[in-house]
């Protein structure tokens, strides 16, 4: 393995927890940029950012745009990471998440997200799942699954972030998906 | 996103989407690996594969051989709607509306406490379900 790659994940191992999966990405980001290939971070990589690890995940989701096989195993295998027992995870013995690729597009409910963030980081930019999307993610889970983990993950998401948050983009995604009962449990949160 | 899960070979997808994109092409091997920047070896093995199953069609131009597309090969209208949908997916272009600095976010994030009510919601086990194998692998993360 290049010396500087593994300086690089070295460093970004010993990260707190609170970024190091977001600077992990951007530095992934870099490497399949190259390639002609966008990630964008997606799921619970996306609420263990914006929660600042209050939550926190195992599986860093990273959706690929573009013919990505080839590129994928270049660079991962590069950078030291094995894939699994299953396809799309790679694992490192420096970190103790696994980094997932699942296929494009970015799905949220029945939408296809075409709008996202980007964190600026040290090891350069990389594209997040927007605030609200990130919710709905998690209010549609919460709804479907009757999953109440999601829902307090949602309610912290809108805690830490409410200055940020499109009321109305989020509103009106929630109504397109039947979730409005619980958007307003979300959002009605004092604390 | 690629079509790898339904064709493995990199070199059969991309002679694939070569045809389908270009139904009226007539190419030499060598021109054809030179667009595709893969060895004139390989893809002449693929294209004598595909002309195999019917899917192309080769004549004699002087010494060398010349393919094209069977447009009435009778999968050749599904696999062309399937790659056209697996492009456009992929050429899809998001946009970046808001750019946050890493640093900023995080000064502001940390000072914003934990509800006390919440805090056991962030360790319970999802209740969405995974993929067997998925599951399995982030247990030994746990």
């Amino acid at each position: 393995m290049n010396e500087t790659y593994s300086k690089k994940l070295a460093r970004i191992s010993k990260l707190p927890l609170s970024n190091q999966q977001i600077v992990l990405a951007a530095f992934l980001a870099s490497l399949f940029k190259k390639h002609g290939i966008i990630l964008t971070v997606v799921g619970g990589a996306a609420v263990q950012f914006y929660t600042q690890a209050d939550y926190v995940t195992h599986d860093l989701d990273a959706i690929l745009y573009r013919d990505t096989k080839a590129a994928i195993e270049e660079v991962m295998f590069n950078l030291g990471f094995k894939r699994t027992s299953m396809y799309r995870h790679f694992e490192h013995p420096l970190f103790k998440f696994v980094v997932e690729f699942p296929p494009s597009p970015i799905e949220i409910g029945a939408r296809v997200i075409q709008n996202v963030s980007e964190i600026e980081t040290e090891e350069g930019k990389v594209r997040v799942t927007k605030i609200e999307d990130v919710i709905m993610d998690r209010l549609i889970a919460a709804l479907v699954w009757k999953d109440k983990a999601s829902l307090d993950q949602a309610k912290l998401i809108w805690i830490k972030n409410k200055r940020y948050i499109d009321l109305d983009y989020l509103k009106d995604f929630a109504k397109s998906e039947g979730c409005n009962m619980l958007l307003k449990k979300v959002i009605h949160e004092k604390k | 996103m690629d079509l790898s899960f339904l064709i493995p070979s990199k070199v059969r997808r991309s002679v694939l989407a070569y045809f389908v994109e270009n139904p009226e092409a007539k190419v030499y091997v060598r021109e054809l690996a030179r667009n595709l920047s893969l060895s004139p070896q390989t893809v002449h093995r693929e294209l004598v594969n595909l002309e195999g199953w019917g899917f192309l069609f080769s004549s004699s131009q002087g010494n060398q051989r010349v393919f094209r597309v069977n447009q009435k090969f009778p999968f050749y209208p599904p696999i062309r709607d399937l790659w056209l949908r697996f492009k456009a997916e992929n050429e899809r272009e998001l946009t970046v509306n808001k750019t946050y600095s890493l640093k900023t976010m995080q000064n502001r994030l940390r000072k914003i406490p934990v509800p006390q009510e919440l805090i056991a919601g962030l360790t319970t086990p999802r209740k969405k379900p995974r993929a067997w194998a998925e599951e399995k692998i982030l247990k030994n993360f746990r």
